[in-house]
């Protein structure tokens, strides 16, 4: 009986182990690597009078070895090229996901194997409605091609008796992994060598850097971009999909999920379901929290020792706080959609969808999974960057990231849109809703104009490539959504309350001193205002002196600046406290109107009935609202975002223009909407 | 007493504040050491 020897190959999770078992049955045995604690299996089955050991080696997905199993995969067939240890390898690809294996193909063949490729999960792939051309990739790579369903069994007769056939010629054994212009250089050390197979020689030189004065990494870049193109040819020729013939759920499914038309049509929808629910679902319990804190805030009144602390508590950290907590059944309900919409797999659909638009706005789909975290914060989505490995798309990422809606921009948004729009529905969908949803649209509009602007100022030599999985559609693991939820609404709690309670302290001692008219704000208003009855007296009081306080001096210096866009220097106060967050907006209105005034109202009813003094009318009116909304949809309100852009950018001139574009456009944006509505 | 806790309380949170701001603008990250988090 004749021996053979065959190692079974592939990237992971292709079904390695399912074929083993099925080729080898209970003739198996596992053990390990020599001084690693790596499994390693192997087997033996008969054939055609044929006796065949199999080794299982782990899965990988690159020559370039990034682990310990890759590692030792790697090592076996370095070793193994060029001598008869291993007569043969049998190299599993997904049928359903075969362009990345072919990649890893191709550097297998140039090492020189004989090859048996099985194409597995053929049922799977062939209810997805792709075709693969078995004859064409057998005489593109020089081997024999089986399709397989190691699940079902099915050919895996065919690919036992493919095992015990010579490998056909393959059709290019050019050193396509390599610049002819280097050719010469590769091939001098072969033949110093003697016995390499050029790509063995090339695999030690970029990993073991055997020849100091080459560019090892330009090497592997190149090798990257001429095996893709490569194999890129070989796929368009070879592998057709042909969505008449699919017939699984998934893509049923996704046929009207990425619909050119239909495909964007329900996304929108279900953003309108989100906001809606934010909304609606959230109403109770802010009215709790909100209680709640009335509550503490009174009742500490009554019980602690009146003076300078407790007032700082009950009129500065508990309204200050409480202006914060109040967002977080907001923060949970937008977090538990937004979980939802990633463990379902929905959430690829939209990063396919918007890598239409990306690609002509000169990013890729690359830049939508920094993008869509920004909708949480644009600190780990600029983080999240640097995965892009193309500069100019990380650079306009990056620069585009805080213009998209983040959770701390939904507090300002909320209260602003309460004064702002009645709680009306119209055919059972919310005006608030509505304008919400206005506003992500908007933050995602302006970010894809801005990355248009910048794709014409940062120059460009590579173009680059995304391809990304499409999971079937599962339903979320609650564990796994409860987890989001509770890292997120954490991280908005944690973080921004730390800031907040320090804000608070600051604000509330600027707010209760200042110089020789603060001081003599009583005197001056009973004399000024002697005929006014008690109660109003108080209260004109307390605005005198906030009007004459530290914080009120902050605000009216910046008065002048801010009164074309229809603030007052209330306001002015909180945009200059909320440069360190924007969630502090909420915070800082809470506490100037809180020390402002005597009487127990919600901080919406307070904003609501507040006069500017300038004006004469009411502060919060219709253009006011719209122009602070705007202001907030683009102003980088935001240290830590400049911060992390600059870590991440290493440029001061990024950072700066970044800064500076985003407060230019709301200024100027916010002055132009005020201007026309009042 | 009551003035002294209020004092007290703003010097915590002006060096909060300042130590926060000193951390995310000076700071060095920590290095995950082996590049796959890209910090190499």
């Amino acid at each position: 009986m004749k021996k053979l020897k065959v190692a079974l190959i592939g990237n992971p999770n292709v079904g390695k182990t399912t074929l083993f078992n099925r080729l080898c049955g209970v003739n198996q045995k596992t053990g390990n690597y020599p001084g690693v604690t790596v499994d390693k299996k192997q087997g033996n089955f008969t054939h055609l009078s044929h006796s065949i050991d199999v080794i299982d080696l782990p899965g990988f997905d690159s020559i370039y070895p990034k682990s310990l199993d890759e590692e030792l995969v790697v090592d076996f067939l370095k070793e193994n090229s060029g001598n008869s240890d291993v007569d043969k390898l049998l190299f599993i690809a997904d049928g359903t996901n075969i362009k990345k294996n072919l990649y890893l193909l191709s550097q297998i063949k140039d090492l020189g194997y004989d090859i048996v490729l099985a194409i597995n999960m053929m049922d799977v792939a062939k209810r997805k409605g792709i075709l693969i051309d078995k004859e064409a990739i057998a005489e593109e790579f020089g081997v024999h091609v089986v399709k397989i369903s190691a699940r079902k069994g099915q050919g895996v007769d065919e690919l036992k008796s493919a095992i015990l056939l010579e490998s056909p010629e393959m059709k290019t054994d050019k050193l396509i992994y390599l610049k002819p212009e280097n050719h010469g250089v590769l091939m001098n050390y072969v033949k110093e060598c003697v016995s390499e197979n050029p790509y063995k020689a090339f695999l030690n030189i970029t990993q073991e850097n055997r020849i100091p004065e080459i560019n090892v990494k330009k090497w592997k870049t190149e090798e990257a971009i001429l095996r893709y193109q490569y194999v890129r040819k070989i796929i368009d020729k070879t592998i057709k999909i042909d969505k008449s013939l699919a017939s699984d759920a998934t893509t049923r499914i996704d046929r009207i999920l990425l619909h050119k038309v239909f495909g964007y049509v329900i996304f929108m929808f279900v953003l309108l379901v989100i906001f809606q629910s934010v909304f609606s679902l959230s109403a109770y319990p802010m009215d709790l929290i909100d209680q709640f804190f009335s509550w503490l805030s009174g009742t500490l009144s009554s019980t602690l020792p009146p003076g300078s602390f407790s007032d700082l508590i009950t009129q500065g950290l508990i309204p200050g706080i409480g202006g914060v907590i109040i967002f977080v059944p907001q923060i949970v309900i937008l977090f538990l959609f937004f979980a939802l919409l990633d463990e379902s797999g929905y959430m690829n659909r939209i990063i396919f969808l918007m890598d239409r638009l990306m690609q002509k706005v000169g990013m890729s789909g690359k830049s939508v999974i920094p993008l869509i975290s920004s909708f949480a914060c644009a600190v780990p989505a600029i983080m999240a960057t640097r995965t892009i490995e193309n500069k100019r798309e990380r650079l306009i990422t990056i620069m585009v990231a805080p213009l998209l809606t983040c959770s701390a921009r939904l507090p300002v948004y909320t209260i602003l849109i309460g004064l702002l729009v009645p709680d009306q529905f119209y055919y059972g969908i919310s005006l608030q809703a509505l304008v919400l949803l206005a506003m992500y649209l908007l933050g995602i509009f302006t970010s894809a104009i801005a990355a248009l602007v910048f794709k014409y100022i940062i120059k460009n030599k590579y173009k680059s490539f995304f391809i990304t999985e499409m999971p079937s559609y599962l339903v979320p693991s609650f564990k796994n959504v409860m987890l989001t939820i509770w890292e997120n609404t954490k991280s908005f709690v944690w973080s921004a309350g730390k800031i907040i309670v320090a804000a608070s302290i600051i604000l509330y001692v600027l707010a209760t001193n200042g110089g020789e008219k603060f001081d003599k704000a009583e005197t001056h208003i009973m004399t000024e205002f002697a005929q006014l009855p008690d109660s109003k007296k108080d209260a004109m009081v307390s605005t005198y002196q906030l009007e004459n306080s530290y914080l009120g001096n902050l605000g009216k210096t910046i008065e002048p600046a801010i009164i074309p866009l229809g603030y007052d220097w209330k306001i002015g106060i909180a945009l200059i406290s909320s440069i360190a967050a924007r969630e502090v907006f909420v915070g800082t209105m809470a506490i100037i109107y809180n020390i402002d005034s005597d009487e127990e109202m919600k901080i919406t009813q307070r904003l609501d009935s507040e006069i500017n003094a300038n004006t004469g009318e009411r502060t919060f009116n219709f253009a006011t609202c719209i122009s602070l909304l705007l202001f907030y949809a683009f102003s980088l309100q935001c240290m830590s975002t400049i911060a992390v852009t600059y870590k991440e950018t290493k440029s001061f001139k990024w950072t700066s223009v970044q800064f500076l574009y985003m407060t230019i456009l709301a200024y100027v944006v916010s002055l132009i909407a005020y201007q026309m509505l009042s | 007493m009551q003035d002294l806790l209020l004092y007290i309380s703003l010097i915590a949170a002006i060096t909060y504040l300042g130590f926060k701001a000193y951390t995310i603008f000076f700071k060095k990250e920590k290095s995950c050491g082996n590049g796959s988090c890209g910090c190499d």
